[in-house]
Protein backbone atom coordinates (compact mmCIF):
# COMPACT_ATOMS: atom_id res chain seq x y z
CA UNK A 1 0.00 0.00 0.00
CA UNK A 2 2.66 2.39 0.95
CA UNK A 3 4.09 1.98 -2.62
CA UNK A 4 1.06 2.48 -4.23
CA UNK A 5 0.70 6.31 -2.54
CA UNK A 6 4.51 6.47 -3.32
CA UNK A 7 3.47 5.81 -6.90
CA UNK A 8 1.04 8.90 -6.49
CA UNK A 9 3.28 10.92 -4.93
CA UNK A 10 6.13 10.84 -7.59
CA UNK A 11 3.33 11.61 -10.04
CA UNK A 12 2.95 14.29 -7.68
CA UNK A 13 6.22 15.78 -8.39
CA UNK A 14 6.74 15.33 -12.04
CA UNK A 15 3.31 17.68 -12.02
CA UNK A 16 4.89 20.23 -9.68
CA UNK A 17 8.19 20.02 -12.15
CA UNK A 18 6.22 20.61 -14.98
CA UNK A 19 6.78 16.52 -16.74
CA UNK A 20 3.77 15.86 -18.36
CA UNK A 21 4.83 12.71 -20.02
CA UNK A 22 6.15 11.07 -17.17
CA UNK A 23 3.46 12.84 -14.34
CA UNK A 24 0.86 10.63 -16.73
CA UNK A 25 2.62 7.33 -17.25
CA UNK A 26 3.28 7.53 -13.40
CA UNK A 27 -0.56 8.40 -12.75
CA UNK A 28 -1.26 5.01 -15.18
CA UNK A 29 0.52 2.96 -13.23
CA UNK A 30 -0.69 3.93 -10.05
CA UNK A 31 -4.23 3.21 -10.93
CA UNK A 32 -2.99 -0.07 -12.72
CA UNK A 33 -1.91 -0.94 -9.59
CA UNK A 34 -4.40 0.24 -7.66
CA UNK A 35 -6.69 -1.58 -9.22
CA UNK A 36 -4.40 -4.69 -9.24
CA UNK A 37 -4.53 -4.31 -5.24
CA UNK A 38 -8.16 -4.01 -5.25
CA UNK A 39 -8.75 -7.30 -7.29
CA UNK A 40 -6.18 -8.86 -5.09
CA UNK A 41 -8.49 -7.75 -1.92
CA UNK A 42 -11.69 -9.17 -3.34
CA UNK A 43 -10.22 -12.52 -4.35
CA UNK A 44 -7.85 -13.11 -1.53
CA UNK A 45 -8.84 -15.77 1.35
CA UNK A 46 -7.68 -13.68 3.55
CA UNK A 47 -11.19 -12.02 4.54
CA UNK A 48 -10.51 -8.36 3.10
CA UNK A 49 -13.90 -7.37 2.32
CA UNK A 50 -14.61 -4.63 4.84
CA UNK B 1 -4.18 32.19 -21.99
CA UNK B 2 -7.42 31.32 -23.12
CA UNK B 3 -9.60 30.79 -19.86
CA UNK B 4 -9.71 33.20 -16.97
CA UNK B 5 -8.33 33.25 -14.26
CA UNK B 6 -11.33 32.71 -11.99
CA UNK B 7 -11.71 29.28 -13.64
CA UNK B 8 -8.58 27.92 -12.63
CA UNK B 9 -8.76 29.25 -8.91
CA UNK B 10 -12.35 27.45 -8.96
CA UNK B 11 -9.67 24.50 -9.93
CA UNK B 12 -7.88 25.12 -6.91
CA UNK B 13 -10.73 25.12 -4.47
CA UNK B 14 -11.89 21.79 -5.91
CA UNK B 15 -8.03 20.51 -5.17
CA UNK B 16 -8.16 21.97 -1.82
CA UNK B 17 -11.82 20.40 -1.07
CA UNK B 18 -10.71 17.26 -1.99
CA UNK B 19 -7.48 17.98 0.51
CA UNK B 20 -9.96 18.37 3.18
CA UNK B 21 -11.52 14.98 2.61
CA UNK B 22 -8.38 13.62 2.87
CA UNK B 23 -7.68 15.15 6.14
CA UNK B 24 -10.57 14.08 7.03
CA UNK B 25 -9.76 10.58 6.67
CA UNK B 26 -6.56 11.35 8.97
CA UNK B 27 -8.87 12.88 11.58
CA UNK B 28 -10.15 9.65 12.07
CA UNK B 29 -7.31 7.72 11.68
CA UNK B 30 -5.44 9.76 14.12
CA UNK B 31 -7.63 11.39 15.96
CA UNK B 32 -10.11 8.65 16.80
CA UNK B 33 -7.99 6.12 15.97
CA UNK B 34 -9.78 3.88 13.45
CA UNK B 35 -7.41 2.51 11.17
CA UNK B 36 -8.48 2.62 7.84
CA UNK B 37 -9.22 -0.54 5.88
CA UNK B 38 -7.91 -1.73 2.91
CA UNK B 39 -10.94 -0.59 0.68
CA UNK B 40 -10.29 2.79 2.71
CA UNK B 41 -7.28 3.11 1.66
CA UNK B 42 -7.73 2.56 -2.18
CA UNK B 43 -10.38 5.06 -1.96
CA UNK B 44 -8.22 7.67 -1.11
CA UNK B 45 -5.80 6.81 -4.04
CA UNK B 46 -8.92 7.38 -6.07
CA UNK B 47 -9.14 10.65 -4.47
CA UNK B 48 -5.11 11.38 -4.95
CA UNK B 49 -6.34 10.41 -9.16
CA UNK B 50 -8.88 12.91 -8.98
CA UNK B 51 -6.20 15.84 -7.56
CA UNK B 52 -3.66 14.67 -9.79
CA UNK B 53 -5.85 15.78 -12.96
CA UNK B 54 -7.14 18.55 -11.54
CA UNK B 55 -3.33 19.33 -10.81
CA UNK B 56 -2.58 18.95 -14.37
CA UNK B 57 -5.21 22.32 -15.21
CA UNK B 58 -2.64 24.18 -12.58
CA UNK B 59 0.77 22.91 -13.95
CA UNK B 60 -0.59 22.91 -18.05
CA UNK B 61 -3.61 24.51 -18.03
CA UNK B 62 -6.86 23.60 -19.20
CA UNK B 63 -6.92 19.87 -21.74
CA UNK B 64 -9.91 17.98 -22.61
CA UNK B 65 -7.29 14.84 -21.66
CA UNK B 66 -6.94 16.25 -18.33
CA UNK B 67 -10.94 16.01 -17.34
CA UNK B 68 -10.11 12.11 -19.39
CA UNK B 69 -7.79 11.36 -16.24
CA UNK B 70 -9.88 13.09 -13.75
CA UNK B 71 -13.26 10.87 -14.96
CA UNK B 72 -11.16 8.34 -15.21
CA UNK B 73 -9.74 8.04 -11.55
CA UNK B 74 -13.19 8.92 -10.02
CA UNK B 75 -15.03 6.27 -11.68
CA UNK B 76 -12.28 3.49 -10.01
CA UNK B 77 -12.45 5.65 -6.82
CA UNK B 78 -16.57 5.39 -7.42
CA UNK B 79 -15.82 1.38 -8.31
CA UNK B 80 -13.91 0.78 -4.42
CA UNK B 81 -16.76 2.56 -2.74
CA UNK B 82 -19.28 1.12 -4.41
CA UNK B 83 -18.09 -2.02 -3.81
CA UNK B 84 -17.96 -1.51 -0.12
CA UNK B 85 -21.11 0.12 -0.10
CA UNK B 86 -22.90 -2.78 -1.54
CA UNK B 87 -20.55 -5.36 1.07
CA UNK B 88 -22.20 -3.60 3.95
CA UNK B 89 -25.58 -2.93 2.33
CA UNK B 90 -27.45 -5.83 4.21
CA UNK B 91 -25.81 -5.92 7.86
CA UNK B 92 -26.55 -9.21 9.77
CA UNK B 93 -29.02 -8.80 12.18
CA UNK B 94 -27.63 -8.09 16.04
CA UNK B 95 -24.16 -6.79 13.96
CA UNK B 96 -23.27 -4.04 13.44
CA UNK B 97 -24.31 -1.70 10.44
CA UNK B 98 -21.35 -0.52 8.31
CA UNK B 99 -17.81 -0.51 8.88
CA UNK B 100 -16.06 2.51 11.25
CA UNK B 101 -18.04 5.81 12.22
CA UNK B 102 -20.82 7.62 10.65
CA UNK B 103 -21.46 11.38 9.69
CA UNK B 104 -24.36 12.47 9.59
CA UNK B 105 -25.70 9.10 8.90
CA UNK B 106 -23.52 7.96 6.25
CA UNK B 107 -20.11 5.99 6.43
CA UNK B 108 -17.05 7.57 4.75
CA UNK B 109 -17.23 4.78 1.54
CA UNK B 110 -20.56 6.56 1.08
CA UNK B 111 -19.52 9.90 1.87
CA UNK B 112 -16.43 8.83 -0.90
CA UNK B 113 -18.98 7.94 -3.84
CA UNK B 114 -20.50 11.38 -3.26
CA UNK B 115 -17.16 12.65 -3.86
CA UNK B 116 -16.32 10.55 -6.50
CA UNK B 117 -19.53 11.23 -8.24
CA UNK B 118 -19.53 15.15 -7.57
CA UNK B 119 -16.33 15.17 -8.68
CA UNK B 120 -17.48 13.30 -12.64
CA UNK B 121 -20.55 15.83 -12.15
CA UNK B 122 -17.77 19.11 -11.76
CA UNK B 123 -15.61 17.89 -14.72
CA UNK B 124 -18.71 18.27 -16.91
CA UNK B 125 -19.34 21.25 -15.86
CA UNK B 126 -15.40 22.46 -16.22
CA UNK B 127 -15.86 20.45 -19.93
CA UNK B 128 -18.52 22.86 -21.11
CA UNK B 129 -17.10 26.33 -19.62
CA UNK B 130 -13.29 26.02 -20.87
CA UNK B 131 -11.53 25.73 -23.39
CA UNK B 132 -8.74 23.83 -24.58
CA UNK B 133 -4.56 25.58 -23.84
CA UNK B 134 -2.51 25.44 -26.06
CA UNK B 135 -0.47 21.93 -26.34
CA UNK B 136 3.10 22.42 -25.10
CA UNK B 137 2.80 25.05 -22.47
CA UNK B 138 3.56 25.47 -19.46
CA UNK B 139 1.14 27.96 -17.53
CA UNK B 140 2.26 30.73 -14.63
CA UNK B 141 -0.13 29.44 -11.83
CA UNK B 142 -1.04 31.60 -9.32
CA UNK B 143 0.59 31.01 -5.28
CA UNK B 144 -2.30 30.27 -4.18
CA UNK B 145 -2.79 27.51 -7.19
CA UNK B 146 0.65 26.13 -6.16
CA UNK B 147 -0.42 25.87 -2.57
CA UNK B 148 -3.40 23.99 -3.08
CA UNK B 149 -0.95 21.71 -4.71
CA UNK B 150 1.67 21.27 -2.67
CA UNK B 151 -0.06 20.88 0.20
CA UNK B 152 -2.31 17.52 -1.96
CA UNK B 153 1.06 16.51 -2.45
CA UNK B 154 2.02 17.20 1.09
CA UNK B 155 -1.13 14.74 2.42
CA UNK B 156 -0.04 12.02 -0.40
CA UNK B 157 3.64 11.91 1.56
CA UNK B 158 1.65 11.97 4.74
CA UNK B 159 -0.30 8.80 3.43
CA UNK B 160 3.05 7.09 2.35
CA UNK B 161 4.39 7.32 5.93
CA UNK B 162 0.86 6.31 7.44
CA UNK B 163 0.65 3.31 4.73
CA UNK B 164 4.04 2.00 5.68
CA UNK B 165 3.82 2.99 9.51
CA UNK B 166 0.81 0.17 9.04
CA UNK B 167 1.62 -2.35 6.54
CA UNK B 168 5.12 -1.33 5.32
CA UNK B 169 4.81 -2.36 1.63
CA UNK B 170 2.82 -5.19 1.22
CA UNK B 171 -1.00 -5.00 1.38
CA UNK B 172 -3.21 -4.23 4.34
CA UNK B 173 -5.35 -6.52 6.38
CA UNK B 174 -7.64 -4.93 9.14
CA UNK B 175 -4.75 -4.15 12.07
CA UNK B 176 -1.82 -4.02 9.92
CA UNK B 177 0.15 -5.63 7.64
CA UNK B 178 -1.45 -9.08 5.88
CA UNK B 179 -0.34 -12.26 6.99
CA UNK B 180 2.15 -14.03 4.58
CA UNK B 181 0.95 -16.93 2.72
Amino acid sequence: MAFLFLSYFVSFVFVIRGQRGPAVAGLALSTVLSLAMFLYHATSSLNLNF
Amino acid sequence: MRNSQLLYTVNSLCILGLSLVLAGAFYFQFGLGENPCPLCLLQRMGMFGVILGLGFNTAFGFRKEHAALVIGSALIGASFSIRQILLHISPTPGQPTGYGSAIFGMHLYSWAAVVFATAIAGTAVFLFLVRDETPGTRRMASTFEWGALYLATLLCLMNVVAAFAECRLGACCENGPCPLA
